[in-house]
């Protein structure tokens, strides 16, 4: 024996190496391919390159110690390619802290326990597309450096090469579970060309030659359709769940905050983003940027001016000096949220808790972050709670020279204009103020309704100019559509107006008086209008979302007033405001299907609370019914399978093919079966437990001649019937062993349903 | 003496099967309670091998052995084996005539029917070799001249494996040369007590009348030869085989002529059974009587489960266990 091996190692050709040297070089190309996913996740950066540079490390030390090493090549390979791979890390990112960049010290331990760290934070709040910092870095280059080691291990030192499609999998798994959405079908595609290439180059005589090959074709090809299909087909049910290494991942905003504004409403699972507590005695609306850029799909956020120092920021120049103020400090502690932008309630005025250099824009105000992102912390905000009454509004105009950016109409679909125009007339409104409350009374009048899955279903979830017209017909979305669609219905009528993202008052904390807590589901866009005079003044379009502010609330009177007439508005903004909170709470509690106050967003009335109760309560449903579908379907599947290959056996007029079908019966009920044992003797263990003997011998005695007589001229006389011998042998087990057979018929995985033609079930991929 | 003509013409099914019954059966009037022992060392006879009896003393190996040629109406000749029998002893010399002023050869014992070798482990190496060598080629060389043996050619050789003292044990590679080892046992209670019964009036071997004749045996060895062995018993076979070579128990595995005998062996097996093809049962059969003597355990040969493998027949019968069989949907 040991002889025989010895023989083996040592007739080593040189054209095995090359094939050595080409499999390494596909196992490279395969791991690159499906690394090359997570740009779906990531934003640009170094992460490939740093990756790709500890796949190739790993990949080629092994190929070298494979080429050079002839005795215990599987260790050593596997050793030499991981110590590639630490080295290759530890160049990349902590060189400093090695000797000679080879040999790791105590700090080289210290910085990876660091970077794992950074990581782990990184994925637990980051949103996607998230930025690839330097723990996600790391963690991405270990991660994948271990996936090539594996892959590396499996394709060349093991004789089943396709195995090498689980590592790989695995890759291509996180930007799959992570954003469901956004398959990276060109990165999925090369990757399966790799694959398949890792397969071809795999020493095919060892798979038993060509026919080897093909099946590996087959199999690469079906799971590649399979992988193809199946995850767009799921529901996507992993959003806000359970990142590995995190927890809940927390909220995120990027550059620009409007887009994955839908997404973290969607979040089935709220998390808290911040906690504030003010001096006012009704919540705050908290500004995170100013849009004003519409281009085609979305809209971008006002320009910034250079960095400074924060502190004094304010008061901003827009706010008219005829408008009644009241100063308001508010302490605003962040919690899971990860943002450029400072939460900060309108026309702040001064900033203090946060250091560092600052991108301000002077027309918001709003603040942005120059590098980096805020995390954590806390900081306080002194701004000015302008009041305009109505009177005041009803007389301003909007003709305010330097807004030209505010009042830019991108090219659209003409059907807005004339919309707008159309509701302002029906409405009779001829005063800005009056126009704008028209266009707001037009959403919020009954005939549109919030959905926050409508846009997705119907292709226009976005926040652009071109979805605005869609918008319009189908007359269901959320903030951003209705924040989107005032605002440039607004500018069609000359009135200056911007989006501004942010988050609405939130929960009072029922421990904590005077705290307000936020969470993701209080993400929100509304439509801010300038009036001459006056400054920008916010504006509530969307129905049952968020609170109308006083002077644009003109059905706050007749809840308030219980006058007649909507347009006389309260003078008052603190009455509707402190009124709305009572019935806020009231109706919250009364209404409020599941009792947790937190997990319903604030400022929402009733309606609203049932409305997402029962959305969740159908989504619920349907996932429940879906999940049972699949499950009836996994249960009924092998048994269906089995019937109808049980059908065809006995049809057949082979007595070998009725003969299979007796075995297969009986592997099922759990009777002798083995394939190792001869046709005779199953035979005759059979007819010890189930008698039989004579029917049982008659098919024997086909299945012998047809197998190993030789007897090619064997007249095709009809094959004994197998029927008896089956019900006999059902009859010979317990009930319950008869069920298990149908729900679970064991002999679909026996290797032995290998020697028939037919094909085998393709494999059920599910999502990992 | 010229090797008698070995071909024959086969005979029909049913000659076979009743020829073959009635040689069992007064096999078996001899030989109480081993009707396996009968038969395989009737198939070894039909297959053309050479069977090896290895037993404790006095549990009827000669005794089988002398039953068989009893059987069959060929010349039989025995040889007791001790340490100073020398090879031309069994092989024959050439004598020098001086009357005709030639050297005759004067065949030796081995050149019968059936030859009984009894105790073949008391001969010295040197003499072994010589019997073994005539098994294998079925021909004798003596000074030059070579002189073939009868056919058919059956070596029924006796051997105890207790009583080692003084003797020399065959090597793997002449164990090699016979077909198939069996061991006799131990008769049962009743077997035992109907022998005490028989033998009080002579031995049963007196009262044993041959069966068949040469030309008869002749031609159901030709019609054992015609067995069809398919495909797949081929590949059962092979397979079982090549599993003992990579089997770690195993110090070597068997040879391909391990797989020839098995075959051949399995393929008198069916016709004994009133078949004309082989199946794997008979291969399963026949595994470890024509494999287990050819190969040795290693030193604390091991089961997979952990369990010591105590013999080679334990090895080879889990060896068997394991083998899938091919039952292939097309014929042949």
């Amino acid at each position: 024996m040991r002889e025989t091996h010895r023989v083996r190692t040592s007739a080593d050709p040189r054209s095995r190496t090359g094939a050595g040297f080409a499999l390494s070089a596909a196992v490279l190309l395969a791991v690159g391919a499906a690394l090359t996913s997570f740009s779906v996740v990531l934003d640009e950066g170094g992460w490939l390159l740093s990756a790709l540079v500890t796949v190739a490390a790993v990949i080629a030390a092994g190929a070298l110690v494979r080429y050079r090493v002839r005795v215990w090549r599987p260790l050593w390979s596997v050793l030499g390619a991981a110590t590639a791979g630490v080295v290759s890390l530890q160049l990349q990112f902590a060189a400093d802290t090695t000797l000679l960049g080879i040999v790791p010290l105590v700090g080289t331990l210290e910085r990876a326990q660091e970077l794992i760290r950074a990581g782990e934070v990184s994925i637990a709040e980051q949103a996607i597309p998230a930025d690839a910092d330097a723990g996600l870095r790391f963690l991405i280059a270990a991660g994948a450096g271990v996936v090539a080691l594996l892959c590396d291990a499996v394709a060349t030192l093991s004789r089943r090469p396709a195995l090498v499609a689980l590592p790989l999998l695995g890759i291509l798994a996180i930007p799959v579970v992570l954003a469901p959405g956004a398959l990276p079908v060109l990165s999925l595609l090369a990757t399966a060309a790799a694959f398949l290439l890792v397969l071809a180059l795999h020493r095919p005589a060892v798979n038993g030659g060509s026919a080897g090959v093909r099946r590996a074709l087959l199999v690469g090809a079906s799971v590649l359709v399979a992988a193809v299909v199946v995850p767009p087909a799921l529901p996507p049910v992993v959003a806000g769940a359970v990142v590995p290494g995190g927890g809940i991942a927390g909220l995120s905003t990027g550059i620009n905050p409007v887009l994955e504004l839908g997404d973290d409403l969607r979040r089935p699972t709220a998390v808290t983003v911040l906690r504030y507590s003010t001096d006012q005695s009704a919540g705050l609306y908290l500004t995170l940027a100013h849009l004003d850029e519409f281009d085609g799909q979305t809209v971008q956020p006002v320009a910034a001016g250079e960095p400074r120092a924060l502190g004094e920021i304010g008061p901003p120049a827009w706010l008219g000096a005829a408008v009644e103020r009241t100063e308001v400090s508010t302490r605003i502690q962040l919690e899971s949220v990860r943002t450029r932008w400072v939460p900060l309630p309108s026309a702040p005025v001064s900033l203090a808790g946060l250091a560092g250099e600052w991108l301000v824009a002077p027309d918001g105000v709003t603040v942005q972050s120059s590098e980096g992102v805020l995390r954590e912390g806390a900081y306080t905000v002194q701004s000015l709670d302008a009041r305009p009454t109505v009177a005041q509004l009803e007389a301003a105009g909007a003709d305010q020279a330097g807004l030209e950016s505010y009042r830019a109409v991108p090219d659209v679909d003409p059907a807005i204009a004339a919309t707008a125009r159309e509701v302002v007339d029906a409405a009779g409104a001829t005063s800005p103020y009056s126009q704008a409350l028209a266009l707001q009374r037009s959403f919020t009048g009954g005939d549109f309704v919030y959905s926050e899955d409508a846009p997705v279903e119907g292709g226009y979830d976005g926040s652009g100019a071109d979805i605005v017209a869609t918008f319009l017909e189908v007359r269901a979305g959320y903030c951003v559509h209705f924040a989107s669609a005032m605002t440039l219905m607004a500018r069609t009528l000359d009135i200056p107006a911007r989006i501004a993202v942010g988050f609405q008052p939130g929960d009072e904390n029922p421990s904590v008086p005077g705290e307000f807590v936020v969470s993701s589901n209080d993400l929100h866009a509304w439509p801010e209008l300038h009036f001459d005079g006056i400054g920008w003044v916010r504006f509530e379009p969307t129905p049952s979302r968020g609170e109308t502010p006083g002077y644009a609330d003109p059905t706050a009177a007749v809840a308030g007033d219980e006058a007649g007439e909507p347009d006389d508005a309260p003078t008052e903004p603190e009455e509707p405001a402190s009124g709305e909170e009572e019935t806020d709470a009231a109706e919250g509690t009364d209404d409020d299907p599941t009792g947790i106050p937190d997990l319903i967003d604030g400022g929402n009335d009733g309606q609203e609370t049932g409305a997402t109760g029962a959305r969740f309560a159908l989504d619920a449903r349907a996932l429940a019914l879906a999940a049972l579908a699949l499950l009836a379907l996994a249960l009924v599947t092998p048994g269906v399978w089995r019937v109808v290959r049980r059908a065809r056996r006995r049809r057949s007029r082979n007595p070998v093919e009725r003969w299979r079908e007796v075995r297969d019966t009986a592997r099922d009920l759990g009777l002798p079966a083995e394939p190792t044992r001869t046709p005779r003797a199953l035979a005759a263990r059979w007819a010890a437990v189930a008698g039989l003997d004579a029917d049982l011998a008659a098919v024997l005695d086909a299945v012998e001649e047809r197998a190993f007589a030789g007897r090619r001229s064997v007249p095709e006389a009809e094959p004994p019937e197998v029927g008896a011998v089956l019900r006999g042998l059902r009859d010979a087990v317990p009930w319950w062993r008869r069920a298990v057979a149908v729900v679970a018929p064991l002999s679909l995985l026996d290797r032995a349903s290998l020697e028939q033609t037919e094909p085998r079930p393709t494999p059920v991929v599910t999502r990992l | 003496m010229g090797r008698e003509p070995m071909s024959a013409e086969p005979m029909g099914a049913e000659e076979f099967g009743e020829l073959a019954s009635s040689i069992r059966l007064a096999m078996n009037g001899v030989m109480d309670g081993k009707p396996d022992a009968v038969d395989t060392a009737l198939a070894v006879l039909l297959a053309e091998g050479h069977l090896l009896i290895e037993d404790v003393p006095g549990v009827g190996k000669t005794m089988l052995a002398r039953a068989l040629a009893r059987c069959i109406d060929g010349s039989v000749n025995r040889i007791q084996f001790t340490p100073d029998l020398l090879p031309a002893d069994i092989t024959g010399v050439s004598v020098y005539r001086q009357q005709l002023g030639t050297f005759e050869f004067t065949p030796g014992p081995i050149f019968a029917h059936i030859v009984i070798g009894d105790e073949i482990n008391r001969a010295s190496p040197k003499t072994q070799s010589a019997l073994l060598e005539c098994m294998e080629e079925g021909l004798v060389t003596v000074d030059g001249h070579t002189h073939a043996l009868a056919a058919p050619f059956l070596v029924v050789a006796t051997q105890n494996p207790i009583e080692m003292e003084g003797t020399y044990a065959l090597p793997e590679a002449q164990r090699d040369r016979f077909m198939a080892r069996i061991s006799i046992g131990y008769p049962d209670a009743e077997s035992e007590a109907r022998m005490v019964r028989d033998r009080e009036h002579g031995s049963p071997l007196e009262r044993l009348a041959p069966v068949i004749d040469v030309t008869g045996l002749r031609r159901m060895i030709a019609t054992v030869r015609e067995i069809y062995v398919s495909p797949a018993v081929e590949r059962y076979a092979v397979a079982i085989v090549q599993a003992t070579r990579e089997e770690p128990a195993l110090r070597l595995g068997a040879s391909p002529r391990a797989t020839l005998q098995l075959v051949r062996a399995a393929r008198a097996r069916a016709a004994m059974d009133g078949r004309d093809f082989v199946l794997p049962d008979d291969i399963d059969a026949l595994a470890t009587t024509v494999l287990s003597h050819r190969m040795l355990l290693v030193p604390r040969a091991q089961h997979p489960d952990g369990r010591p493998a105590r013999s080679v027949d334990e090895v080879v019968e889990r060896i068997v266990a394991a083998t899938t069989v091919p039952v292939p949907s097309a014929g042949g």
